[in-house]
């Protein structure tokens, strides 16, 4: 009976990220033909894809959509990140599409390679997101979006083995963003708030929430930068995070430098200290990402 | 130096900056000459726009540009006072997009770019007309943001 059930999570859970799939790719059939690749937005500012594969900054999602679509425009973006700390190797391969700068569906795999004490493990996200109000640059105040990220792990038994409560979790989250123009010695200065309510450890690579306490915590997460050129973006960014599995979960921290060289390439680097990670400590390194259009 | 002829030199400083006045965007900018170079190769840009110069099919271009350049002067805190029909006048009825929009603020910093103008002062120009797009776009859903 348990077996069965598992196998039948396993095929829901497959349908989901197969679905996520096939929306996208709905998307791309449904709006080549009737509406315009999307271009409508000034060049960066569309943001970047998180490490969630939500439209963002690196840690963080933003109120932003990860397109250049405007109204009336569609745009899908493929994107491949890895973070590089001292034990652990994160890899994301996301895909995202968004529509009038309205909504935003996403998808992305997670590989996280647990460099010393060997093994892999493998998770799923898709994200969705709405704007709510607002224009990241126009408006009097910031743009505000809500989204969700649903993630399921491929195997739990390292989230079993830490006595993690649950195998999938969903995060909620608003955020708001804003760029304000030259606000910084004629430098257009940018900065988003989100606030996210979530039971995942480490991402949910490490499970969700703890067999004795797994209840939803809400955790902000805060960036912000300049554009010190048209094509070039620095900022810091800062992620809370919770600690239910009582291995010093720490929050992360990073400062990025992201280059647009035009509205279908974006490439970031950035420093990142991700703290203790399953009681290894100082976990910082490098995070590199690369973003394509395919619209 | 005491704490007090740090704390007199500190407020001299501040008075003395606080008391020059500020030179406007427009003297920044490269006053009059630049500004009438800017609203030419903004004129160019327009003309082989595809997508905006449908737009300007009736427009009598050089009536646009020096209109275009009293404008940008008194908007820049310079020495004129734009007289002529207001921004949503201009633009009513036209069907402007978000997209648009946003194609004619590249144009412009294009134009910008091309009249040697620095990338901060090209962002304190667009801060000031920034204001304006609520009167000029027009959207399906009447979502102006």
């Amino acid at each position: 009976m348990r077996c069965s059930l598992h196998n039948y999570a396993k095929r829901a859970e497959s349908q989901i990220m197969h679905w996520a799939v096939i929306v996208i790719a709905g998307i791309v059939v449904t709006f080549a033909t009737s509406a315009q690749a999307g271009n409508g937005k000034l060049l960066a500012t569309s943001g970047l894809h998180q490490l969630e594969g939500s439209g963002g900054g690196g840690l963080t999602p933003w109120a932003t959509l990860a397109g250049y679509d405007e109204e009336g425009q569609y745009s899908v973006n493929l994107v491949s990140t890895g973070v590089y700390v001292n034990d652990f190797k994160l890899q994301v391969l996301g895909l995202s599409a968004s529509w009038s700068d309205r909504f935003e569906i996403s998808f992305a795999r997670h590989n996280f390679d647990l460099k010393t004490f060997g093994g892999e493990i493998k998770q799923n996200v898709v994200g969705l997101k709405a704007r709510v109000y607002g224009d990241v640059v126009y408006s009097t105040g910031p743009q505000i979006a809500v989204g969700l990220q649903y993630k399921r792990l491929l195997d739990g038994y390292i989230a079993s083995l830490l006595n993690a409560d649950d195998q999938q979790g969903t995060d909620f989250y608003m955020s708001a963003t804003k760029v304000h123009l030259a606000a910084l010695y004629g430098y257009n200065l940018f900065w988003n708030l989100t606030a996210r309510v979530t039971k995942a450890n480490q991402l949910g690579l490490l499970g969700f929430g703890h067999s004795t306490n797994n209840s939803y915590e809400l955790h902000p997460e805060i960036s912000t930068g300049v554009l010190v050129s048209p094509k070039l973006a620095v900022g810091l960014e800062y992620r809370s995070k919770p600690n239910f599995l009582n291995l010093k979960e720490e929050d992360w921290y990073d400062f990025f430098v992201a280059y647009f060289p035009s509205k279908q390439v974006s490439l970031v680097g950035a420093y990142s200290n991700l703290g203790i990670i399953a009681g290894q400590d100082d976990q910082q390194g490098l995070y590199l990402s690369l973003s394509l259009a395919l619209d | 130096m005491s704490f007090r002829t740090f704390a007199f030199l500190c407020w001299l400083i501040l008075l003395v900056n606080g008391c020059a006045k500020p030179q406007s965007l427009y003297a920044r900018i490269g006053g009059q000459p630049v500004i009438d170079i800017v609203a030419g190769n903004f004129t160019n840009e327009i003309s082989f726009s595809n997508t905006i110069f449908p737009y300007f099919s009736e427009t009598n271009v050089d009536k646009f540009q020096a209109s275009l350049a009293t404008h940008l002067c008194d908007v820049a805190g310079g020495p004129c006072s734009y007289t002529g029909d207001s921004m949503q006048q201009v633009h009513a009825g036209m069907q402007i997009t978000k997209n648009d929009f946003n194609k004619v603020v590249e144009l412009l910093q294009i134009a910008m770019k091309k009249a040697g103008v620095a990338y901060p002062l090209q962002n304190e120009l667009i801060a000031k007309l920034a204001p304006m797009r609520k009167d000029i776009i027009e959207s399906k859903n009447n979502d102006k943001r």
